[in-house]
């Protein structure tokens, strides 16, 4: 870390360069993200295996908000994706990896981008959700017996897209997620944990799929989020904490559900956004000047 | 990347970089395609466990290869197990046997500990380290505390050793007043430790709560009050110390019973007919099959749930039961609840309204003070004149007087937030202007209360008052049938 580095970190803040970009530079980041999926060879493809599904998803999805989707090998793509389930009826990252419920609710989210959702079976899958389904109502990420409340919106969001949330104990996983709400109005990874921006976004996220956003206090949360947003306009994950570009999705998509965007500045968040690009190969940062 | 910064490098250096990622690139595949090989034929061998080993020394965040690794080791476990139940084999041989168990496990831990050295939010490297203290005959609790201390010495936010610190002092049976200490210890060493304060509230509440209440005694929060106030001296642009102040003044509220986290039963605040239906306003949000147990009706399906984030909400705090003959209640004023000896209410002639709850949920009368809420006011004052640019102790003010003055400082708390919204905090403008509209409907709903109790006329008028939002008066369903917002 720099030395200037050093001094943004004791102070939690950082300054916006003069020369940032002041626009979304959609072209270079739809041109980064295809070049990206054209090297398979490339080193950084290659060591990524174990994330990329997940990764798929939010390029295509990137792709599809930018209106370039049709850009991307759409056959290629979803017989990869398909060739990522497993016996158990979930998906890996890769072939020849574990299902895990991250990649296989990415793996649905990008089947039905590309309208291809009828290649699938939603009843093995949401099966396999299910068998992650703990007695306390929480859920495993995958065999590891890992519990964490991401796995919480993985599980609902995936039955739901897939028609199947019947098969899931709601009301047993609705009362783990409020174990793990904070007098903050926060959530964490699971009951006793800190809130973190992140966690927020499942279990909101999770709430509102299965209809019990009142069982909070929902502006008390959004509140919280709100004070996520510092100085610069960037958004933290937690209090005091760097801003970081990413939680420019968690903290906005949660109070979007909670319906108080209007709790933060948005001219200033996207001035910070914008200063995260890349001119020169497109793609961002976590915050100004830092590699993509 | 993060925290790395993009620095330019020349042709040389990107030619050099290339080569060796291409041989990096190379060897993982190799290696990659000789795991899954052997996994797939079942070899959970020793050269499984080396190779998974290689690869996750260099990157801990592939859970497959950590997957493999307890599969093997588990089966390793269960070939001891059996071993050592065989009649004709040496104790001495069991022994050792056994010992090449735990000598296996104590190595899972070492591996973990590389893995987390070099990426310390590696989820899956922590997670190995739970599941191995599980499976250890004797797992050293003391050392394992230890490497989570020095953890949060190199990072004190760092959430998966908070997390896995839980598990262990849960595992080793720590008492929570030594999880107690242990905050302080930790907030002594740096008071702006978000973690640390959210730690000792867990703890704090442990201690001195149970199922029935989460609130603590006015003299625990009087305690704690003096303990959070040197970090907010110290440093006034702290979020960790008035988040933490924030928590003890709502814990010692008078509204707590409309909180998430409340272990007050949940209760009835009105109950009314309203000629096509009947409406049931709830403390906090319930579900349908938790109303049935109130109600003189077994029907799911004509039920409607009012929320304003959702059409047709699982759980509300407002529900209408669409009939055109009133339904009975089970009289709140006895039993809550359909029991043996419970007495139905009807709703035909008069609502039933929750008057009590009503008037604290509006303020309608201010709660008492405790001693230390005086202090809290003045500590604030005082911040206040010493850095009058500083929203914190402004806002925290402004909080303390909408629990316990909300009348007689009126004025004052809708100045103060348009102070925060207009100069000091202009980053979250509508948060302060939802806050004031709260405030101004409570004023109003004050002017009117009496005259809506005394069933005169049931028009709610809260016209000009710069409302933003109608958050609240969803409580008042049972006593106003119209309601005039204009100018707002």
């Amino acid at each position: 870390m720099s030395f200037a580095g050093l001094l943004d970190f004791a102070r939690k803040d950082v300054d916006l360069p003069q020369s940032s970009p002041k626009e979304l530079l959609k072209n270079l980041h739809a041109n980064f993200i295809h070049q990206y999926e054209k090297d398979k060879n490339s080193y950084h493809y290659i060591m990524a295996e174990h994330l990329r599904v997940s990764g798929i998803y939010w390029c295509v999805n990137a792709m599809d908000l930018t209106k370039q989707l049709d850009r991307m090998s759409a056959e290629e793509i979803v017989a990869y994706v398909l060739s990522c389930r497993n016996s158990d009826g979930g998906y890996g990252p890769a072939p020849g990896h574990d299902s895990h419920l991250l990649h296989t609710l990415c793996a649905v989210q990008t089947l039905i981008i590309f309208d291809s959702i009828t290649k699938i079976d939603a009843k093995s899958i949401c099966n396999y959700v299910k068998s992650l389904q703990q007695e306390d109502g929480s859920f495993c990420g995958d065999l590891s017996g890992e519990v964490d409340t991401r796995f919480t919106l993985c599980s609902f969001a995936t039955c739901h897209l897939l028609g199947g949330l019947q098969v899931l104990n709601i009301p047993a996983a609705v009362q783990f997620l409020m174990r793990c709400y904070n007098t903050d109005g926060g959530f964490g990874t699971r009951p006793g944990s800190e809130s973190h921006s992140g966690q927020i976004y499942c279990c909101v996220g999770a709430l509102a799929i299965v209809g019990h956003l009142d069982d909070i206090d929902r502006d008390r949360t959004a509140e919280w989020l709100a004070f996520r947003q510092c100085d610069s306009g960037g958004l933290n994950g937690r209090p005091e904490k760097l801003p970081d570009v990413c939680y420019s999705w968690w903290v906005l998509a949660s109070l979007a559900i909670l319906g108080r965007l209007d709790f933060i500045d948005a001219t200033a968040m996207k001035a910070f956004i914008y200063a995260c690009q890349d001119d020169e190969t497109g793609g961002f940062a976590d915050r100004p000047g830092d590699c993509f | 990347m993060h925290f790395v910064k993009k620095v330019p490098t020349s042709e040389q250096e990107k030619a050099a970089k290339r080569k060796e990622h291409e041989k990096r690139a190379q060897q993982f595949l190799r290696v990659r395609d000789r795991i899954v090989a052997k996994r797939d034929k079942g070899e959970y061998d020793e050269e499984i466990l080396s190779l998974t080993q290689q690869i996750l020394e260099k990157n801990a965040d592939i859970y497959t290869f950590w997957n493999i690794r307890r599969t093997a080791i588990e089966q390793r476990i269960e070939a001891n197990r059996n071993y050592l139940l065989e009649l004709d084999v040496l104790d001495e041989e069991k022994a050792k046997s056994a010992q090449k168990v735990e000598n296996l496990l104590a190595g899972e831990l070492f591996l973990s500990y590389e893995c987390i050295k070099s990426n310390p939010k590696s989820y899956s490297a922590w997670y190995q380290r739970a599941w191995v203290l599980q499976r250890q005959a004797n797992p050293d609790y003391v050392k394992e505390l230890a490497l989570c201390e020095k953890a949060l010495q190199m990072d004190c936010r760092n959430f998966h050793c908070w997390d896995h610190r839980r598990t262990v002092s849960r595992m080793a049976k720590r008492t929570e007043e030594q999880e107690l200490e242990f905050s302080n210890r930790l907030i002594e060493e740096n008071f702006s430790n978000y973690s640390a304060w959210h730690y000792r509230s867990i703890a704090l509440t442990k201690i001195h709560c149970d199922e029935k209440s989460v609130k603590l005694d006015d003299s625990i929060l009087a305690a704690e009050l003096q303990k959070v106030k040197n970090a907010f001296y110290m440093d006034a642009d702290d979020q960790s110390a008035w988040t933490y102040t924030r928590w003890l003044l709502e814990n010692g509220s008078g509204k707590e019973f409309l909180r998430p986290e409340s272990c007050t039963p949940i209760q009835l605040i009105s109950a009314s007919f309203h000629g096509t239906n009947t409406t049931l306003v709830f403390t906090r949000a319930v579900t349908v099959p938790y109303i049935l147990t109130l109600v003189d009706t077994d029907d799911e399906t004509s039920w409607r749930g009012f929320s304003s984030t959702s059409p047709s909400p699982t759980s509300a705090r407002v529900w209408q039961y669409v009939s055109d003959t009133p339904l009975q209640i089970a009289n709140p004023l006895e039993t809550p609840e359909k029991s043996e000896n419970f007495a139905w209410m009807s709703l035909t002639d008069t609502p039933y309204v929750n008057v009590a709850k009503l008037k604290m949920i509006f303020d309608v009368e201010e709660p008492k003070e405790p001693a230390f809420i005086q202090e809290l006011l003045e500590d604030c004052r005082q911040l206040i004149e010493l850095e009058p640019k500083n929203k914190w102790p402004l806002y925290m003010r402004s909080l303390v007087l909408m629990e316990y003055r909300p009348i007689r400082s009126h004025s004052e708390i809708v100045d103060n937030l348009k102070l925060l919204a207009e100069s000091l905090d202009t980053k979250r403008v509508e948060l302060y202007k939802s806050l004031i509209s709260r405030q101004k409907l409570n004023f109003s709903i004050r002017e009117q209360f009496a005259r809506l109790l005394s069933h005169e006329s049931d028009e709610l008028v809260v016209r000009y008052s710069e409302l933003t939002s109608l958050e609240g008066v969803e409580f008042l369903a049972g006593l106003v049938g119209s309601a005039d917002f204009s100018g707002n």
